[in-house]
């Protein structure tokens, strides 16, 4: 077996993220029309083919004993298969080798990244069973998903992107939302424009379907349910907001480019996860570069589907100071540039207040920080999440950062049975104490605190408990 | 299992050397004859020919899961020719086998056999010009095929329920394919079963990697590769990985206790050989065994777990074995009550290792030929001590009804006078000095032979259901190897609460050590709607205990260490001593 082990070491990519369908390839010979979506899309067909009727096969063999939830991940040794059922016989799949780690990552984490991948793509296409229903072939499927997955590949394959560090941050909250919570007379300036806005008629018509308030990563406000909240804030946050800072602080490369005309061909052919495709157009509108508002043209806006209602809008960003308004519009209303223009006139005024009120509290709260402790608090019903910053988490052993990952895991475990309290020490002077009750869970991390035993740390967890979380965790 | 009494220890003779070379030579079928007849002859009710004609319909009706696990596949249409030839069902009521699988015996797996030999011969005309990857492609959707099926048919079938109900499954193939044991139902029905079992792990080994766990639902299944073995573990009892994988490294410990390590040679050298008929017989000594996890921490603490008994009663034991031990030029020597230790006599620069006395008292305790002999001598492989030879075990029961039973063992293969002279005076010794009494009225009282909590002084955390919060604890002494707890009493009175204490202490076990034992965590309190767990690594001691859900954490710590206070107090009674 030397060869072909050699032979595999060369040639398996770190990280392999697949779509399938179930239903389809059962003639002989066409087990590759299973496969609706690879990363990386140079992957040899035969390969891909392999993969997928392997994990057919380990499905069809843990459903032997449990029919219910048949293979949810696979560990091997020297990789990590993590399956996630997406849609009816639509199957998304993960295979990370264990060389692609940095650090302990729970299957529930790398599950997770699964979701959010099916949630935007979602947000972005509709539901993938219509792209199939649309084109039987799965033609469409496949050039949509093609171009998703290559981006998403992008995020979570490189030890630069977003998506891989927040998976190695032990205190990240991954899919959720996370919230800041604001001053009254703030929270009461953000409501007022987002209602002023929701309600502004422009030509006899409301363009403005919803409405979501970001500043920065944190979310303020949205019009929209949980899910859709945390998969357009997704968005933003992988392409929208690298785009504006990228606009804002451009680097010397991007300068000298900037002028070059090529570059604007280039853009039309981007995804829109990607953030070179998305552009900063006075007075501070985000657009998909390729779409442009030159010659009173009406700017193209990308189609997202909302979840809860079912319906399609255009997502047009807002960008002022720290902030970024994400406007969703009509499916009909064409973003001419007179819209564009009484959008930014009803709302840039206010906004511009609000990122400066924001920065200056942000500032105040040291962005979530709590001296004295690490910590991750999710909130599994508003998809909401408040954790110490990552460059905080950083500073954790790794020794501490094993312990914390080894309980989360824990909790993950115990998702389903209800109620549970996990406290435990390192092995140096660690102590991790995590509850989760109901949809809350909290993770506290007390390292090199000195305490001595259970009680002591359970106390000193209590008491930040009840000064920063009051009422959440009874 | 005639074998293993006195008189025909003789039988025995051709030790590790003879035994390698007698199963090296000649064809599989003599050898499982030859081996059959020095494993004691009962492996098999039916006649050799009648169960290899059926085997054989077997090997070729999964021959195209052989050929998916990447194994030779020019013998392809000969065995799915034999497949036309000899009707699987048939054969398979001929040998009355299969019967008991819960699935329905032979039907569903001959079913099995059906679809992938319908399948089978499309699929290998097309896998010929195929080599490599697309080779590994069409392996994968055919695998996936087959798995499906078998899904399906063990699906289809009302009796599978029950066998798919179990809380655990244990399987051992050869990597061959060939099935060697199975914890429920019987190894030849579930040949079809089995072969994809081997067929996936075959596949990703091809991968350049080695299948390890999946996760499904509630349940987990653990593979392990041990030599030319595929053990395979399935559970729903919320039991970790480590702890499943240690049980898996332990059933093959065990296959060496009863075979050496030259069945694993054997079956590296002849891979087309039936494993299974080298078992003849032990299997329900292993099924003991694998039940035994569900009741008892020693596998997973590497400890044993002492008899409760009187001070002084406990050092005549002691004296007695050790002089038995002397005498008899023995190299260790156990006095057993059921699956505690009353004595050990050992040397102190070879102690025995937990897992090889765990080993020893499953095979004495789990065959019934030893209970039914006055005194028997039989080979047995202590995989720790080595893993290559055989130590030859004097077994005789003091006490039937009470499990007294003295195990001796030499190197020698010579030694049964010896050590039965020994032994004689040994139970003189004893019985002179009330010794058998002491232990049966150790068993009477409550808590037999154990720690219990009701009797217990309040102040440990004893007391009368209601009274108390504490409701069932494990002590370790890691320096002695050994652990305590207490018999079950209420509220675990109940088997499907009692069932579930053990994965309890499992589950914070596998979070506080590594599996090469370093400790990671050294406290650990969990609580949720049914229990609380609490553990910890003290100086001297290791805990583990469980209380009702809703007592105080502080409370726990407390009781605890006033428990382990308590404990530390009583060691004479509760440990025995280093010896020798």
């Amino acid at each position: 077996m030397a060869a072909p082990k050699r032979n595999q070491e060369r040639t398996v990519s770190p990280l392999q993220l697949c779509i399938f369908d179930t239903r389809r390839g059962k003639v002989e010979g066409q087990e590759a029309d299973r496969v609706l979506g690879f990363h990386p899309a140079d992957a040899d067909s035969n390969e891909q083919a392999s993969v997928v009727g392997l994990v057919q096969a380990m499905s069809a063999f843990s459903s032997i004993f449990d029919q219910e939830k048949p293979c949810e991940s696979m560990h091997a040794e020297r990789s990590v298969w993590v399956t996630h059922e997406c849609e009816p016989s639509l199957w998304m799949l993960l295979i990370a080798q264990r060389s692609w780690f940095s650090g302990p990552v729970r299957d529930e984490a790398l599950r997770e990244t699964l979701k959010q991948l099916h949630a935007v793509c979602t947000l972005l296409n509709g539901p993938l069973q219509r792209l199939l229903d649309q084109d039987s072939s799965g033609k469409l499927a496949r050039k949509v998903l093609g171009g998703l997955l290559a981006q998403w590949g992008k995020h979570l394959g490189s030890s630069r992107g977003a998506l891989y560090q927040a998976l190695h941050n032990p205190l990240s909250g991954r899919e959720a939302v996370p919230w800041l919570p604001l001053s009254r007379p703030l929270f009461t300036g953000v409501q007022a424009l987002v209602s002023r806005l929701l309600v502004a008629q422009v030509g006899g018509a409301v363009p403005v379907q919803g409405a979501l308030l970001m500043h920065e990563q944190w979310c303020l406000w949205s019009s929209l349910d949980h899910a859709d909240t945390a998969s357009l804030v997704r968005l933003a946050s992988l392409a929208l907001l690298p785009a504006a800072h990228a606009a804002e602080q451009p680097s010397l490369g991007s300068r000298i480019t900037s002028t070059l005309r090529w570059q604007e061909a280039d853009r039309a052919e981007r995804h829109v996860l990607d953030r070179k495709a998305w552009c900063l157009v006075p007075p501070g509108f985000l657009l998909l570069s390729a779409s442009g508002t030159e010659n009173g043209r009406a700017a193209e806006l990308p189609q997202i589907w909302l979840q809860e209602s079912g319906e399609r809008c255009g997502l047009l960003g807002l960008r002022a100071g720290g902030c970024l308004l994400l406007l969703l519009l009509a499916e009909r209303v064409a973003a001419a540039p007179e819209l564009l223009a009484d959008l930014a006139q009803a709302a840039l005024p206010a906004l511009n207040g609000i990122a400066q009120g924001t920065a200056a509290e942000l500032a105040a709260a040291n962005q979530w920080h709590i001296p004295g402790i690490r910590y991750v608090y999710m909130d599994d019903m508003l998809l909401g999440v408040r954790a110490s910053p990552a460059s905080k988490a950083a500073t954790l052993s790794r020794d501490s950062q094993a312990l914390v990952h080894a309980v989360r895991a824990d909790l993950d475990e115990a998702a389903l049975r209800g109620d549970r309290e996990v406290i435990v020490r390192g092995a140096h002077d660690c102590w991790v104490v995590a509850k989760k009750v109901a949809c809350r869970n909290i993770a506290i991390v007390l390292e090199g605190r000195g305490q001595e035993n259970l009680s002591d740390a359970a106390k000193t967890a209590d008491k930040y408990l009840r000064s920063h979380f009051e009422g959440l965790l009874e | 299992m005639s074998s293993f009494e006195a008189p025909s220890f003789a039988a025995w003779e051709p030790t590790d050397a003879r035994g390698a070379d007698g199963l090296g030579k000649g064809s599989d079928e003599e050898e499982g004859q030859e081996l059959g007849v020095w494993r004691g002859g009962s492996h098999e009710s039916v006649p050799t020919s009648a169960a290899g004609s059926s085997l054989d319909s077997h090997a070729a009706s999964s021959y195209e899961l052989r050929c998916i696990g990447g194994d030779a596949p020019e013998t392809a249409l000969h065995q799915l020719g034999q497949a036309g030839g000899s009707p699987p069902v048939q054969s398979s009521l001929d040998t009355g086998t299969g019967s008991d699988v819960g699935t329905a015996g032979a039907e569903p797996d001959d079913d099995i056999s059906a679809v992938e030999a319908s399948e089978a011969v499309p699929a290998s005309a097309a896998a010929v010009p195929a080599p490599g990857e697309a080779e590994a492609a069409f392996r994968a959707s055919s695998l996936g095929r087959a798995a499906s099926s078998a899904a399906v048919q063990v699906g289809q079938n009302e009796d599978s329920l029950e066998w798919r109900g179990r809380r655990k499954h244990f399987f051992v193939l050869s990597n061959a394919g060939r099935p060697v044991f199975t914890a429920h139902g019987s190894e030849h029905a579930l040949a079809g079963f089995m072969a994809i079992i081997d067929a996936m792990m075959s596949f990703v080994k091809n991968r350049g990697d080695s299948l390890e766990t999946i996760r499904a639902g509630k349940h987990t299944i653990v593979f392990l590769e041990r030599g030319p073995l595929y053990l395979v573990a399935v559970s729903s009892t919320g039991e970790p990985e480590a702890a499943l994988k240690l049980q898996l490294d332990l059933l093959h410990a065990h296959l060496l206790a009863i075979l050496t390590d030259n069945f694993d040679r054997m079956l590296a050298r002849n891979p087309r050989f039936e494993p299974r008929r080298l078992l003849g017989g032990t299997e329900d000594v292993l099924r003991r065994f694998l039940a035994s996890f569900d009741t008892s921490p020693s596998a997973m603490l590497s400890a044993f777990e002492p008899l409760r008994l009187a001070a002084d009663a406990r050092h005549t034991v002691l004296l007695a074995l050790q002089s038995a031990v002397k005498r008899s030029e023995a190299v260790y020597g156990v006095l057993l009550a059921g699956e505690r230790v009353v004595g050990l006599a050992q040397p102190r620069a070879h102690a025995l290792h937990a897992a090889d006395l765990l080993l020893l008292s499953s095979f004495v305790l789990g065959s019934d030929s030893f209970r039914a002999a006055a005194e028997s001598f039989s080979p047995i492989c202590l995989p720790r001590f080595n893993p290559s030879a055989f130590l030859h075990a004097y077994v005789h029961y003091l006490d039937p009804e009470s499990g007294l039973c003295l195990v001796l063992l030499s190197p020698q293969q010579d030694a049964f006078h010896r050590l039965a002279d020994s032994a004689a005076r040994l139970q003189r010794q004893l019985a002179e000095s009330g010794v058998p009494q002491a232990i049966s009225a150790a068993l009477k009282v409550p808590g037999r032979g154990r720690l219990h909590i009701p009797s217990m002084p309040a102040a440990a955390g004893g007391g009368a259901v209601g009274t108390t919060a504490l409701q069932h604890f494990i002590y370790k002494a890691p320096a002695r190897g050994q652990y305590v707890m207490p018999d079950f009493t209420a509220p675990l009175s109940v088997p499907e609460l009692q069932q579930e204490v053990m994965p309890a202490y499992a589950r914070v076990h596998a979070a506080m050590f590594s599996e090469a034992g370093h400790a990671r965590q050294r406290v650990h309190f969990t609580r949720d709607d049914s229990r609380a767990v609490l553990a910890y690594i003290g100086a001297e001691y290791e805990v583990y205990a469980q209380f009702d859900a809703l007592l105080d954490r502080n409370a726990a710590v407390a009781t605890c260490q006033r428990l382990c206070a308590w404990i530390k107090g009583q060691h004479a009674e509760l440990f025995v001593p280093p010896s020798f």
